[in-house]
């Protein structure tokens, strides 16, 4: 207790909030495979959001804000904004935030014949589209889109996910406040 | 063909190119020069053996600093200063490579060619992490409709390989490009699907294909090609021999390409490239007798002794063997009574007979009938196709005739049925009976042209198809099997001083020295080295199994003929045999072993030793 509380006082390490937008957690769960590699990186970095690793479900104010996953439905878009808001610097990590990657397959289908087939069509009698104004589940926009296309991003690391490494390589980058150099082998769109 | 010869001239020229200073020969593009000095000029719609059009704008250079050219359609010239990798020049790139991304649909993720695509390549060495261009999301449909082949063109990016490969290569015309601008895209013939168009199936074009557009389903999701192992081996499923390049992972076959740098250009044909791949059949392991697993040397034992009690034997054995096979064969089958056929023998048994008759009575050497080498029938005036069957049983033969339609070359067909070579054919004849007579007088319509054959009656034509201008090569197909016709084709070779290519049945064209004989009427026994056999010449094996008490069958995968077989012993599949076979040009060729056996069969002709030491 009495370590955690002494790197908090003198705690200069840059803050790092990630976000899942509409992406299937993949890019997360890559970045846990940094492994034994986090010990050294919180050394750098502070992980203010995450919600593989923190208990925390909003967007705090950090220096850096990563979303992983397309921009895909209502709640997407408030999110997105609110890390541009609150983030000096943001990353697009994968495949669906950088370049729209697999996420965006549903472009090419009827937004609501595809919520029939998915939601009423496949259960029982009861079933229905959990969409509307008051139904709590947010609604899907018209079409799923790289996070680009609403707010600005700094940083694109690509891949589906990308390589624990290149994504642990690409925090170490900004913690020392540099611009990561993603290319060649690093550059990934698989 | 953009590639200059040799022979041109060798005064050459010096340019530089990101400051080394490189040797070329005139008329050489920017392009060839660079890679001859190994110095790496990005490309996309360059491909080996196809012509240069320019349309990927990926080899964009700077020339003495002032402006940009496509490296593969500029010449080269003495004193130019050329830049590759420049900032400005990566950024039109990259600029080039999002509009191609975001025209289509490319979700590398889950493509079957990741890994190995020249496009992902080519997003990475630009740098591409995002696209500044809008993306469309086109609703664009995948083809499946050839069972070998599927175009999805989402991951289309027009660079137009495939169609040249069609045209240029296989001399096919298949593929085109329809619309224009933006809305370019590849149309198959009059924009059909590729199930129901002209395409032969030879898989040319999805060799040729840079990106996930073109690919075979036999080989989707199978492995990297960058991960495989490659072994080189001859095709043994028609006597052109093609040169097949197998590509394999893990033990198993991943998928077989033609080679850029032999004689075909780099194509196959459906067979070569596709069918070996696609026999679904169950492979057989064990030796079975009476429908029991035995142990091999029960099956042999079981073998030799029919064989020894039979009243005669009708043998029969599969021309895709290696000639050693078929020799071991034939001397295992001397220690019995028995009778062998082999496909294609008949014909090349009545050939060199029909050859060494012509020899004596019109003084010709029947080295000089023949065409010295297939892959240059291309260089002849005037090419007569006897049997357009070649389309199916020889298609790379095909297909250098279509390449020499498509040129200067006239092309007279002939065939009794249906002419398959009809859309390239200058003449075609429809005729079943021999060509033409070889008589004294022959020699002297030989001043005409083919024009003449527009308005003639069936026996004017016959005539008159013989009155060729310059070279002409004859080419036999499988399905010219009398003497009468042959004698007329070599006799007609032999007093025009024009030459023969000679395409029978027979896939190792070995089977003209293997002894064969007439089957016997009454033969008990039958024995069938069918080993991979398929179609007519299983069925053929079939006929004689029904037709003996008992049969013995080699076999390498289940099918109706070892289901009524009395003893199955298996046989090495393509890709486990080893030895040589003989191409239409007579050349030997090697077959090596791609894959270590899987059953417990190592090599067939160690098993017909074992057969004729038990029989001694
Ligand atoms: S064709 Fe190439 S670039 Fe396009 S999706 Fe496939 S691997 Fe990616
Ligand atoms: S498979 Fe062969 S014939 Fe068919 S379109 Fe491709 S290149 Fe042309
Ligand atoms: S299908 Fe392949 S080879 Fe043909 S134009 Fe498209 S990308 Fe090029
Ligand atoms: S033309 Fe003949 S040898 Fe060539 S790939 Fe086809 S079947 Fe094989
Ligand atoms: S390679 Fe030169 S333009 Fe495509």
């Amino acid at each position: 207790m009495s370590a955690q509380a002494e790197v908090d006082t003198q705690d200069d390490r840059t803050t790092v909030a990630t976000v899942c937008l509409g992406g299937c957690s993949g890019c997360h769960m890559e970045f846990l495979n940094v492994d034994h590699g986090l010990i050294d990186l919180v050394e750098e970095v502070d992980i203010v959001a995450s919600h593989m690793i923190v208990d925390e479900k909003g967007v705090p104010e950090a220096d850096v804000g990563i979303a992983e996953g397309v921009v895909t439905n209502e709640e997407n878009v408030e999110v997105a904004e609110e890390l541009r808001e609150n983030c000096d610097t943001v990353v697009a990590w994968g495949d669906c935030a950088a370049l729209r990657g697999i996420m965006s397959l549903r472009n090419y289908q009827d937004r609501d014949e595809m919520l029939e087939a998915t939601f009423a069509e496949k259960a029982d009698d009861e079933s229905e589209v959990p969409f509307g104004d008051d139904e709590g589940v947010p609604e899907l926009l018209e079409d799923a889109r790289p996070l680009d296309e609403y707010i600005d991003v700094d940083v694109y690391v690509p891949g589906c996910p990308p390589d624990a490494e290149v994504m642990k390589e690409s925090l170490e980058a900004l913690a020392r406040g540099e611009t990561p150099e993603i290319e060649g082998d690093k550059l990934q769109y698989d | 063909m953009s590639k200059a010869t040799q022979s041109e001239a060798e005064t050459g020229v010096t340019l530089e190119i990101d400051g080394q200073e490189v040797q070329a020969r005139d008329g050489q593009t920017i392009l060839e020069a660079a890679k001859e000095a190994d110095i790496d000029i990005p490309t996309l719609c360059e491909h080996a053996n196809l012509s240069n059009v320019g349309a990927c704008r990926m080899c964009l250079v700077e020339v003495d600093g002032e402006r940009n050219e496509t490296a593969c359609t500029t010449a080269a010239q003495d004193g130019m200063e050329i830049s590759v990798e420049t900032d400005e020049l990566w950024t039109h790139r990259r600029t080039m490579l999002e509009m191609m991304f975001a025209d289509q649909n490319h979700y590398c993720m889950y493509c079957e060619m990741e890994g190995d695509c020249e496009l992902e390549d080519m997003f990475n060495r630009a740098g591409l992490d995002s696209s500044r261009v809008p993306l469309e999301y086109p609703d664009i449909e995948p083809d499946a409709s050839n069972e070998y082949i599927t175009m999805d063109l989402d991951r289309c990016i027009s660079c137009g390989r495939c169609v040249r490969t069609c045209d240029e290569i296989v001399g096919n015309g298949t593929l085109n490009f329809g619309n224009r601008g933006r809305e370019t895209t590849i149309v198959v013939d009059d924009d059909v699907s590729l199930g129901e168009s002209s395409c032969v199936s030879c898989g040319s074009c999805v060799q040729a294909c840079p990106t996930g557009a073109l690919y075979s389903p036999l080989s989707a999701y199978k492995g990297r090609e960058r991960n495989c192992e490659v072994e080189t081996t001859t095709c043994s499923e028609c006597s052109v021999g093609c040169e097949l390049d197998v590509y394999t992972n893990s033990g198993r076959i991943v998928k077989i390409e033609g080679n850029e740098d032999g004689p075909a250009d780099g194509q196959l044909c459906e067979m070569g490239r596709f069918e070996l791949l696609a026999d679904g059949r169950e492979r057989l392991v064990e030796p079975q007798v009476d429908g029991e697993t035995v142990s091999l040397e029960d099956a042999i034992d079981r073998a030799s002794a029919t064989l020894a009690g039979a009243n005669g034997v009708n043998a029969f054995a599969s021309d895709r063997l290696p000639t050693e096979t078929l020799e071991a064969f034939s001397e295992a089958l001397a220690a019995y009574d028995a009778s062998l056929e082999i496909p294609g023998a008949e014909r090349a048994t009545l050939e060199s007979e029909v050859l060494s008759a012509l020899e004596a009575e019109l003084d010709v050497e029947t080295a000089d009938l023949l065409v010295d080498s297939l892959h240059d029938l291309e260089d002849s005036d005037t090419l007569v196709v006897y049997d357009t069957g070649i389309v199916e049983s020889h298609p790379v033969v095909a297909s250098y005739v279509r390449r020499a339609a498509n040129g200067e070359t006239t092309l007279v067909t002939i065939d009794d049925g249906e002419d398959r070579l009809e859309r390239f054919a200058d003449h075609s004849i429809e005729l079943a009976a021999p060509a033409a007579t070889v008589t004294e007088q022959v020699t002297d319509v030989f001043e005409g042209g083919t024009e003449a054959l527009a308005d003639g009656t069936v026996e004017d034509i016959v005539d008159v198809s013989l009155q060729l201008s310059g070279d002409a090569t004859f080419v036999l197909g499988p399905a010219v099997e009398d003497a009468e016709t042959m004698v007329d084709i070599f006799g007609l070779a032999a007093t025009s001083d024009n030459e023969v290519l000679s395409l029978g049945p027979g896939r190792n064209s070995a089977v003209a020295n293997v002894p064969t004989d007439d089957l016997e009427t009454d033969a008990d026994v039958a024995y069938l080295l069918a080993a991979d056999d398929r179609d007519d010449d299983l069925d053929r094996s079939i006929e004689l199994a029904r037709e003996a008490d008992t049969a013995i069958v080699h076999a390498t995968r289940a099918s109706a003929l070892t289901e009524i077989a009395d003893v199955v012993i298996p046989a090495l599949d393509w890709f486990e045999r080893e030895g040589t076979i003989v191409d239409a040009d007579g050349e030997d060729r090697a077959i090596e072993r791609v894959l270590d056996p899987r059953g417990e069969i190592d090599s067939d002709r160690e098993l017909l030793a074992d057969l004729q030491e038990v029989a001694a």
